[in-house]
C-alpha cells in the first residue's frame, strides 16, 4: 500500500514536471514557407531570379515574370558555378547564392503582414467581414488620437489584444487572414468605424459593454 | 527489503532535488525578465517626464515669442515633444479607458502644434484666441507634469512595482480599475477632460473627429427598399436570397447590413451595408476565392467603369490600381466640370478570372459628396507652373479639389510629371500659387502607388 503511493507520487512529480517543462518550451510554429520555383512558375520573383542571373552572365534573354526552359538552364549552370546540386530548381540555398530574399511575400508591406498575423491571432473562424472588421479596427484606432497612431503601436500596445498577450499572433497563418488584411488596408470597413470589439461570451469588463454598440459580425461586437 | 528502500529514497530524493533546482532556475529566470521588463517601463517613464516638461516650457515661451522663426522652432519642438510622450505613453502597461483621455491631450496638442507651425511659417500671426487656449493648454501640461513626477516618486520608492501591474492587468478588458497606476490616469483623465475644444487645420481636431457625413441629409428608406437596392446593384438574376447579418447598427452612416446568398454558390459570403439615409452602398465584400487572373487591367477598369455607371455613379474616373489575390482595386474620384474632386472616391473590386465585381467601398464618397459651388481659380495655370520646380519635366495639368489633413478642400492645379526617370504630381494652390502637396508615384508590379 505504502509502494503504491509512493510511486503513484513519484509518477505524479514526474508528471507535474514534465508539463512544466513542456508548457515552457512549447512555441507556436513560425510561420514559414519554403518556396520554389521550377520551370512553369511565373510571378514577380521570376523576374528578380532573371535579372540577377543576367548581371552574373548566367542568363541571356530578356527578364520577364516566366520561369521557361532558359530559365532553367541558366539556373543550372549557376548551381553548378557554386557547387550547389544543378536540378534546375531555385529554392532557399540558390536564393541565397543569388542574394535573393526568399520571402514570398516580398512586395506586401510588413504592417500589412503583421496585421494578417493579428487577425489569424484575433479571428480565426470568424465570418470574412469579421475578420476585415477586425482589421479595420487597428486602422481606425491609428486615426484616433486615443490611441497609438502607427499599426504595430496599436497592435502592441500592452492589453490591447488577448492574441498578443496569449502569443496566438504567431499561429501558423491561414489564407482568410491574409486576403482581409489587404481588404482593410484598401479601405474596406465593415466594422462602421468601430474603435473596439469584444466577445460578450467572454468578457466581463463593465466599461467594454457600456460602449455604443455598432454592429455584431460572427461572435464579435463592434463598439465605438 | 532494505535495499529496495534506499533505491527508492534514492530515487525520491533526486526528484526532489531535481524539481526544486528546476523551479529555482526558472524562478530566476522569470525574476530577470520582470528586472529587464520593469527597466524598460521605467526608462519610459522617466522619458514621458521629460518629454511634457519640456514641452510645457515651450508652450509657456510661445505667448512672449516676436519673430514667426522662434514660433516656428517653439511649436516644432512641442509637437515632437507630445508625440514622443504620446508613443511612450501608450507602451506603457495601462489600460485604455484610463490611458485615453491624456492619450488624446498629448495627440491633439502635438497636432494642434503642427498645424500652428505651419501658419507661422505662411506668416500668419496667432488671435487673441489662440494665445488663450495656449494658455489654458500650458495650464494642463504643467499638471499633467507634476502628475508623472508624483508617479515617477512612487515607482522610483518601490510604491508601485510595473511588473505586478503588468501580470494584474494582463488585458485590456480583463479587470475594472484595480492598479494605482490606472486609478492615476483615470484622475488625470478626468481633469484633462475639460480642456479646451481644439479647431484647427488638422486631422485630430475635434470637427474633423465630428465630422457629419454629407449622405445623412437624405431621407430616410425602409429595409425592404434597402433590400431591393442592393438587388439591384448585385444583379437581379444573381441573388437568391437577402438576410440582415447584424441586428445592431449604430455606425456614423447608419445601414441596413445584408448578407445575400447567390444563386448556385456552396461557399464564399456575399455583404454589402446599404446606408439608411438615401440607399447608398456604404460596402459589399464577397469572400469568394478568386484563383486565377484571366483579365488584364484595361479590361478591369472598363467592366468597372460600366459598372459604376450602370449603378448610378456617373463622371467617375479611374485614378489608381491595385492589383492583389487575382482580384484589380480600381480607385474612382468623381469629376465635376472638369475639375477632379479627390476627396469623393469610391473603389471597385474586380475578380480578374470572370469580371465578377467583387467589392465595392463608397465610405469616403458618402461622408464628402456632394454638388460644390466651385470658385473659379484666381491664378492661371501657367501661373501656377512658375511656382512648380524646373527639374519636373510637366506631362499633364488639370485642375482638381484635394482634401488638406483636416479634410478643407483646396483647389489645386494638379502638374503630372517626371523628374529622373520618376514620376511625381505637384500640387500649387489655384487660388494663391501656393505649393500645397507633392506627390511621388511608385511603380510596384501590383500598380502604382502614390505616396
Amino acid at each position: 500500500m505504502k509502494r503504491v503511493t509512493l510511486i503513484s507520487m513519484i509518477a505524479l512529480i514526474f508528471a507535474f514536471s514534465y508539463c512544466i517543462i513542456t508548457k515552457s518550451t512549447i512555441l507556436y510554429p513560425k510561420v514559414v514557407e519554403a518556396v520554389t520555383y521550377n520551370v512553369g512558375s511565373s510571378n514577380q520573383q521570376v523576374k528578380q531570379i532573371e535579372q540577377r542571373l543576367k548581371q552574373l552572365g548566367f542568363f541571356t534573354g530578356t527578364p520577364d515574370n516566366y520561369y521557361d526552359n532558359n530559365t532553367k538552364n541558366a539556373v543550372i549552370k549557376f548551381q553548378k558555378s557554386k557547387g550547389l546540386k544543378a536540378d534546375g530548381i531555385v529554392g532557399d540555398q540558390t536564393l541565397k547564392a543569388l542574394n535573393i530574399s526568399s520571402n514570398k511575400s516580398s512586395n506586401s508591406n510588413p504592417d500589412t503582414q503583421l496585421l494578417a498575423r493579428l487577425i489569424n491571432g484575433e479571428g480565426r473562424g470568424e465570418p470574412y467581414i469579421g475578420q476585415v472588421a477586425i482589421g479595420a479596427v487597428v486602422l481606425n484606432r491609428t486615426r484616433d488620437p486615443r490611441f497609438p497612431r502607427t499599426i504595430p503601436g496599436v497592435i502592441y500596445q500592452p492589453g490591447a489584444f488577448t492574441a498578443i498577450a496569449d502569443g496566438q499572433i504567431n499561429a501558423a497563418i491561414e489564407e482568410s487572414p491574409k486576403k482581409a488584411a489587404n481588404d482593410a488596408m484598401n479601405g474596406w470597413d465593415p466594422s462602421g468605424g468601430a474603435v473596439f470589439y469584444y466577445n460578450p461570451a467572454k468578457t466581463t469588463n463593465k466599461w467594454i459593454w457600456s460602449r455604443p454598440v455598432i454592429k455584431k459580425i460572427g461572435k464579435h461586437i463592434f463598439t465605438k | 527489503m532494505f535495499n529496495k528502500r534506499s533505491f527508492l529514497a534514492i530515487v525520491v530524493s533526486i526528484i526532489i532535488v531535481g524539481s526544486t533546482t528546476f523551479g529555482t532556475l526558472m524562478y530566476l529566470d522569470r525574476r530577470d525578465y520582470r528586472i529587464f521588463l520593469g527597466n524598460q517601463y521605467q526608462k519610459y517613464l522617466y522619458e514621458i517626464v521629460t518629454n511634457v516638461e519640456s514641452l510645457q516650457v515651450s508652450l509657456s515661451k510661445v505667448p512672449v515669442t516676436m519673430s514667426e522663426k522662434q514660433g516656428i522652432i517653439l511649436f516644432s519642438e512641442i509637437w515632437r515633444q507630445a508625440s514622443a510622450a504620446q508613443d511612450k505613453l501608450n507602451s506603457l502597461p495601462i489600460s485604455h479607458e484610463a490611458l485615453s483621455q491624456t492619450s488624446k491631450f498629448l495627440s491633439q496638442l502635438g497636432d494642434f502644434s503642427y498645424a500652428l507651425l505651419k501658419r507661422s511659417n505662411s506668416g500668419e500671426k496667432l488671435s487673441d484666441v489662440e494665445l488663450k487656449t495656449l494658455q489654458k493648454l500650458t495650464d494642463y501640461a504643467g499638471y499633467l507634469n507634476a502628475q508623472l513626477h508624483e508617479l515617477e516618486q512612487e515607482v522610483s520608492q518601490g510604491k508601485i512595482d510595473w511588473t505586478e501591474i503588468k501580470v494584474k492587468g494582463r488585458t485590456l478588458f480583463a479587470n475594472n480599475l484595480q492598479n494605482p497606476v490606472d486609478v492615476k490616469f483615470e484622475n488625470i483623465g478626468k481633469e484633462l477632460q475639460q480642456y479646451p475644444t481644439l479647431i484647427y487645420d488638422g486631422p485630430f481636431s475635434e470637427n474633423v473627429l465630428n465630422i457629419k457625413p454629407k449622405v445623412l441629409n437624405e431621407s430616410k428608406i425602409s429595409l425592404d427598399e434597402a433590400k431591393k437596392i442592393a438587388k439591384n446593384i448585385l444583379g437581379e438574376d444573381r441573388v437568391e436570397s437577402i438576410d440582415v447579418y447584424s441586428n445592431k447598427q449604430g455606425g456614423k452612416i447608419p445601414v441596413y447590413p445584408l448578407s445575400v446568398k447567390i444563386k448556385g454558390r456552396k461557399n464564399g459570403n456575399l455583404d454589402i451595408d446599404i446606408s439608411q439615409n438615401g440607399g447608398k452602398v456604404v460596402y459589399m465584400l464577397d469572400d469568394r476565392d478568386v484563383k486565377s487572373s484571366k483579365l488584364n487591367m484595361k479590361q478591369a477598369i472598363d467592366k468597372a467603369t460600366k459598372y459604376l455607371d450602370s449603378i448610378g455613379y456617373k463622371g467617375m474616373i479611374p485614378s489608381f490600381t491595385l492589383k492583389y489575390d487575382n482580384t484589380a482595386l480600381i480607385n474612382f474620384v468623381y469629376v465635376q466640370d472638369k475639375v477632379v474632386i479627390y476627396p469623393d472616391q469610391i473603389k471597385v473590386k474586380i475578380a480578374l478570372d470572370n469580371g465578377d465585381i467583387v467589392g465595392i467601398e463608397a465610405q469616403h464618397f458618402l461622408v464628402a459628396h456632394t454638388e460644390r459651388k466651385l470658385q473659379k481659380p484666381r491664378i492661371t495655370a501657367q501661373e501656377a507652373k512658375d511656382n512648380v520646380s524646373q527639374n519636373l519635366n510637366i506631362k499633364n495639368i488639370r485642375l482638381s479639389i484635394i482634401p488638406m489633413e483636416s479634410l478643407r478642400e483646396v483647389m489645386c492645379y494638379e502638374f503630372y510629371g517626371e523628374y529622373n526617370g520618376e514620376k511625381f504630381i505637384v500640387y500649387i494652390n489655384a487660388m494663391d500659387g501656393t505649393e500645397e502637396r507633392i506627390l511621388k508615384i511608385l511603380e510596384t508590379p501590383n500598380g502604382e502607388l502614390t505616396m
